[in-house]
């Protein structure tokens, strides 16, 4: 795959939490998994970070939005999370070029079950990204200029 | 109704300073204002994002509305002036998209003539001299066809960073008026907001 070839995933992720952790934690957790994802994507072999964000919903704690661009920068996260959370959903998307779609799945179950394992969190996956979906088919020939 | 897209790179800022746009238009226009969101996965982010600021929102996935989803666009669009009838729409595309092309598509919408329509493109000057050296056609598309420019995160970016972008913009694009803006600290937001609305 060439350095132009653009992969995108996107999820959501059902975080359980054992025990509770306060919201600070769980802006903590969103950041670490953002920056730990652009950093692997990008030793996978990714070229370019066009975007790792996530919104993380707690239901009546909040939310938090969390984005970042480039390996090795600190993501940014916005809004805020209160009191003791057990669980929390993620909706993740990943946009970058140089990796498939299957190699972004594989990074994303790997710095889960990483951090799963350090932090103590129990997580589950669902694919949102369409079968059929959008950029990697996307008509470049009718009307989009080649991308590189 | 008038219509604005704000497009730009992945990760350039666009729905932050989309979500200062749409606040100044009902505050300070006392607009009716609604938001077209495309994005890639079948639930999105940017949406949740806006909506929880308290703004309307329809999302199109699955398709990129600048070539895919033209007749998506043009439905949405149709649907929003029957069920909601708003007088600015502001569309964010993909940010793969060329400005140009979802212009192109809105000429399809015919319900009604829309007064204007006008593209930002907001530009991260951390990151513009890599995506002109790896994404060359569609980055310089994007600068070409913007009516204004936006240079979003002045306050992460060096001196250095901000002058290139500036040079490059005013090589590519040399009648394009250029705003150096942090739409994240809201710096220099309300003048763009001011120009682009009024």
């Amino acid at each position: 795959m060439g350095s132009a070839e653009l992969g995108a995933y996107a999820a959501q992720i059902t975080f359980t939490l054992t025990p509770p952790r306060p919201g600070p934690e769980c802006v903590r957790l969103l950041s670490t998994l953002l920056h730990e994802l652009a950093t692997g994507c990008r030793r996978r072999g990714a070229t370019l970070i066009g975007h790792i964000k996530g919104w993380l919903e707690t239901g009546d704690g909040g939310h938090l939005f969390g984005s970042v661009t480039r390996a090795g920068a600190t993501p940014h996260c916005r809004g805020e999370v209160a009191g003791q959370q057990a669980s929390f959903t993620l909706t993740l998307n990943v946009l970058l070029f140089g990796l498939e779609r299957e190699q972004i799945r594989a990074e994303v179950e790997k710095q889960l079950h990483l951090l799963g394992a350090e932090q103590g969190f129990a997580f589950v996956v669902r694919d949102t990204f369409p079968e059929n979906g959008h950029h990697p088919d996307h008509d470049r020939s009718r009307q989009h200029a080649p991308l590189a | 109704m008038d219509v604005l897209i704000v497009a730009g790179f992945l990760g350039s800022g666009k729905t932050t300073l989309i979500l200062s746009l749409a606040r100044w238009a009902v505050k300070e226009q006392g607009r009716k204002v609604a938001i077209i969101e495309n994005e890639v996965g079948q639930v999105g982010i940017d949406d949740k994002f806006l909506r929880q600021a308290g703004l309307p929102v329809r999302e199109l996935y699955s398709g990129c509305i600048c070539c895919q989803l033209v007749g998506n666009l043009v439905a949405t669009l149709k649907a929003l002036r029957k069920g909601y009838a708003p007088d600015l729409i502001i569309i964010e595309p993909t940010g793969i998209a060329e400005p140009g092309n979802v212009r192109q598509a809105l000429a399809s919408f015919r319900d009604e003539p829309l007064n204007w329509v006008r593209a930002v493109v907001v530009v991260d000057p951390t990151r513009l001299d890599m995506l002109l050296e790896i994404m060359t056609p569609l980055i310089t598309t994007q600068i070409r066809t913007a009516d204004w420019i936006a240079v979003n995160k002045i306050d992460e970016s060096s001196d250095e960073e901000l002058d290139l972008a500036y040079r490059t913009i005013s090589d590519l694009n040399p009648r394009v008026p250029v705003r150096f803006i942090s739409a994240h600290k809201g710096t220099n937001v309300e003048p763009l907001c001011r120009e682009v609305l009024a």
